[in-house]
């Protein structure tokens, strides 16, 4: 099979898609904003009429920071508990929704049903989340085992090379990029398989997962590796868009907001391109 | 009269080699020739040092350092005070032995040495030796002694000692302390200044000539804190240096086989690099980090004197000895790959470097007052890397962060929950609640710095100029230097600060305040026409205005001072019209209104709208307007909402 089909079939299924987008965007963008605003509104409040966001104006000011005081602790304790929560939330909202995405995706699914979409995502939720949560751990894993074996071997001795630690990071994650596609198949591979089966086995769909990757590898993974080198590519971009844009006008932030919205968009059409891609592939060798 | 000729006498027998003259008194010198057993991890050797007796006293006794006895057991002052030990295995563990110890006839002085602890009567330490003359030394005497001994490095810490095949020598041979005839510094009487080593503390010496001669393996590379006048080998494994330097308060090396050397120049000084060879894309940072700190130095506070100066960037494994000082060498601390944008290798070098300053030239008294060379010191450095690197990024110079060198230590020192338990003016050891390098390096530079916003930048730097001018190559006190500043702000600004700056330093050098000035409320009331009760005399009449509000406003601004440090403050008054007014403060007060009539209403108000007094623990309330710029938090939450949805997209898979 060409690499070429599932790509662009995966690119007009993520298009078709666009509503499972859009619900996934704003339910992400509620989310955040449930930390995001009253974060934003404690900070005004120790701010109250100061003049002293002028030291903000270019990038953060540690000096405003040291003169939150007694007040930057709290802000800071509370912002990493609503980071952490709002971390574990967006993970189970995303698992939820996926279930839905990988519905809608398939062939013969040929208009989107918001009824079919939230009614899938609740079907398969738990199989969805034991195969995201395996396949994290896995992943993690992997990371820590080839980042430690390297820096283990290259830090094992005082009398190593002083660039040895330096180059075992490198290396490892060198590693980590061509490892990682792999995962990434396993773990679609295993959701597309979970969505045509009438039984929810979680287990089951990632030997699914594992076997559908090394069956069609040569094919498969040139298609994940581009997307991802997209994804990598569009990533980079938006970093540096977002960090480097510091508009000083309220109309200035508010295109900001905007962009930055679209791009997330973006970025989500991205992931379900990626899913459409194995959804075709995998329907053109299912199990 | 006495004393030149002694001197000239002895300079006869040490002759000058790097300096022209003499730059120092030089009341101590030392003739070293030791060997390093890379084995044992010892230096082992002779020691010839003299002692001129500087005072009109008659002193019976010599006493010297023996710093590296603090490494010898887990009861010496050094770990009582650090609550540690020197390790778990006996190579671990640091010491000095004295085999031998004569005088210039030949007498034994070993058999009456001893031991003593003037600070904490610790019997356990060894680290001040008191060595009884056979012979009181008359005011103007010159003690000869002849020593051989046995130093053992211990692993490397407090920046002295052995990694493997790495070797820091600091504080490794007996050293004289320093005699204080009356009225030098706070002496009343003359007698010895010859502390304990201990935890929190640095160094106190006179400034000497040192002619030391090193063999090692012949595969060592040395770098010592002198200029290398001969090699020669010894046999086929083996090769002797000698060494040479003068005015300097210490002398170490460092010995490596990894290490390689660069060389670069700056006007007259000779610059030499030690760095592991693998390090080598550091070399140009250094070199350019420590030629900043040479020409600000030479332009701001006066010349540096040597023909030379040796950088050791020591090796990954020698960390412990890296950002130590001693005047002519220093160690800085970089790693492989040190990102261009982190500024901490030019940091340690520009602060390593200013200590042949303060406490090289201008040697204070680091036991007793560390503020005077370590805080000092850091308000240089930081002025030098926010100056050469950046005025907002002398740390860090990122396009997504920027953090100027002065913010670290105001941060640090207005976070402290421990910013006013202790003064400035305590001996090092002393400082409680591990307040040490709070009060010594940071609440130091963060109040000079707020001395530079009241005086100004060119007074500060008259300041250091007539001390330096005043005290280079000798011993001034915290006190000399306050008498410094009082006798040049009034010179350059007559009275506007008063006769003298006292009052600054009564609350800043030696109080424990805290500063912190408030906006507290600003307010326009329209001003109407009369309306009232008007008696004529015969009849009370009702008075209703005409109109009811005028075009006139009051304007009213309220100020607080919170703290209780008192500093004079500008105040920069804003008025919708456009209009600015500057008005002034002494800042005494608890609180202070400032009062308008006019046309034009206020709009905002700032206390010291030019962040100079950067003491004052909270800059949030230094301003007030009725619109302030949400702007900017308004920006941080969307790219804070935008980070976190891709960050939660990339995770879920």
């Amino acid at each position: 099979m060409s690499i070429i089909y599932p790509i662009i079939s995966g690119a007009v299924r993520s298009i078709k898609s666009i509503k499972g987008v859009l619900a996934i965007w704003l339910s992400t963008l509620f989310l955040v904003s449930l930390v995001a605003i009253p974060m934003k509104s404690s900070i005004d409040a120790v701010l109250g009429l100061s003049m002293i966001t002028e030291k903000l104006k270019n990038g953060i000011n540690f000096d405003v920071l040291a003169d939150f005081g007694t007040n930057l602790p709290a802000i800071l304790s509370a912002a990493v508990s609503g980071i952490l929560l709002l971390v574990l939330s967006g993970f189970l909202v995303n698992v939820f929704f996926n279930g839905g995405l990988f519905t809608t995706l398939r062939n013969g699914e040929e208009k989107y049903s918001s009824a079919q979409f939230f009614r899938s995502a609740g079907t398969r939720f738990w199989p969805f989340l034991l195969i995201t949560g395996i396949m994290s751990i896995m992943v993690l894993a992997s990371l820590l085992l080839i980042f430690g074996i390297a820096l283990g071997i290259a830090g094992s001795s005082d009398s190593s090379p002083e660039g040895a630690r330096f180059r075992a990071v490198i290396i490892g994650g060198l590693i980590s990029v061509f490892l990682l596609p792999i995962f990434l198949l396993v773990v679609d591979y295993a959701r597309v398989w979970q969505v045509t089966s009438s039984k929810p086995d979680g287990f089951k769909a990632i030997g699914v997962g594992f076997r559908q990757t090394f069956k069609h590898f040569f094919s498969s993974y040139p298609v994940m590796f581009i997307n991802m080198l997209i994804q990598a590519l569009f990533g980079w971009f938006v970093l540096k868009f977002i960090s480097g844009y510091g508009p000083q006008t309220g109309g200035g932030i508010f295109l900001l907001f905007l962009l930055s919205q679209f791009l997330f968009i973006l970025r989500i059409s991205l992931r379900v391109w990626r899913y459409g891609s194995v959804t075709a592939m995998y329907e053109n060798h299912p199990v | 009269m006495v004393l030149s000729g002694l001197f000239y006498v002895l300079q006869l027998l040490y002759p000058q080699i790097i300096n022209p003259k003499p730059l120092s008194q030089r009341i101590t010198n030392y003739k070293l020739e030791v060997e390093l057993d890379p084995v044992a991890k010892t230096v082992s050797g002779t020691m010839d040092a003299f002692w001129v007796n500087p005072s009109s006293d008659v002193v019976p006794d010599i006493q010297l350092h023996m710093y590296l006895n603090a490494f010898s057991s887990n009861k010496s002052t050094f770990y009582k005070e650090s609550d540690g030990s020197p390790g778990t295995e006996e190579i671990d563990y640091g010491w000095v032995k004295i085999k031998s110890m004569t005088d210039r006839k030949g007498n034994d002085l070993k058999s009456i040495m001893k031991y003593i602890s003037p600070d904490d009567n610790n019997p356990d330490d060894m680290t001040v030796l008191d060595v009884p003359l056979p012979e009181a030394a008359k005011p103007g005497d010159t003690v000869f002694i002849k020593v051989s001994f046995v130093s053992k490095l211990p692993t490397l810490t407090h920046r002295t000692g052995f990694k493997d095949d790495f070797f820091f020598v600091g504080q490794w041979f007996p050293k004289f302390g320093v005699y204080e005839p009356a009225g030098m510094r706070y002496a009343v009487k003359g007698g010895w200044n010859c502390h304990q080593f201990h935890y929190n503390s640095e160094f106190f010496s006179n400034h000497s000539v040192y002619d030391v001669k090193i063999t090692v393996p012949k595969e060592y590379v040395i770098g010592t804190g002198g200029i290398l006048l001969d090699e020669k080998g010894e046999g086929e494994k083996k090769k002797t240096q000698t060494w040479r330097a003068e005015d300097i308060v210490d002398f170490a090396w460092t010995a490596w086989p990894g290490f390689a050397v660069y060389m670069d120049q700056w006007k007259h000084v000779k610059i030499t690099l030690l760095l592991p060879k693998d390090r080598s894309e550091q070399v140009d940072r250094q070199f350019t980090a420590v030629k900043y700190a040479l020409e600000y130095f030479d332009k701001n506070v006066g010349p540096y004197p040597w023909p030379y100066i040796t950088i050791v960037d020591p090796p990954k494994k020698g960390n412990g000895s890296g950002g130590m000082e001693y005047t002519t060498i220093f160690t800085s601390e970089s790693a492989y790959w040190m990102p261009e944008y982190f500024k901490f290798p030019e940091m340690v070098t520009i602060h390593e470097f200013g200590h042949a300053y303060f406490m090289g030239i201008l040697a204070s008294n680091e036991f007793e007052e560390p503020w005077l060379d370590e805080g000092v010191n850091s308000f240089w450095e930081e002025r030098i890397l926010d100056h050469y690197y950046g005025p907002d990024a002398g740390m860090l110079d990122h396009p997504f962060l920027k953090v100027s060198d002065e913010t670290m230590a105001r941060m640090e020192y207005v976070l402290s929950g421990n910013r006013q338990v202790v003064s400035n003016a305590e001996y090092s050891w002393n400082y409680p609640h591990r307040t040490y390098g709070l009060m010594s390096y940071m609440k130091t530079a963060t109040w000079l710095y707020t001395l530079m916003g009241i005086v100004g930048e060119e007074t500060t730097n008259e300041i250091f100029k007539e001390y330096y001018r005043k005290w280079a190559f000798k011993h001034p006190s915290g006190r000399d230097f306050v008498n410094i500043v009082n006798e040049v702000v009034p010179r350059i600004n007559g009275n506007k600060f008063g006769p003298d700056m006292n009052w600054f330093f009564d609350q800043t050098l030696y109080g424990t305040g805290i500063c912190d000035y408030k906006v507290s409320n600003f307010f326009n009331s329209s001003i109407t026409d009369f309306k009232g009760i008007v008696n004529t005399g015969d009849s009370i009449l009702f008075k209703k205005s005409g109109r009811e509000k005028d075009t006139l406003f009051k304007a009213t601004v309220q100020l607080e001072r919170l703290g209780e440090v008192m500093l004079p403050e500008e105040i920069l008054v804003h008025f919708d019209n456009g209009d600015h007014i500057l008005e002034t403060w002494d800042g005494k007060s608890r609180f202070k209104d400032f009062k308008y009539t006019g046309k034009r209403k206020v709009d905002w108000v700032k206390i010291d709208p030019d962040y100079k007094i950067k003491m004052d623990v909270n800059y949030i309330n230094n301003s007030m307007t009725d619109n302030p710029d949400k702007k900017p938090v308004r920006r941080y939450a969307n790219k804070f909402i935008s980070f976190m949805q891709f960050f939660i997209n990339i995770i879920s898979l």
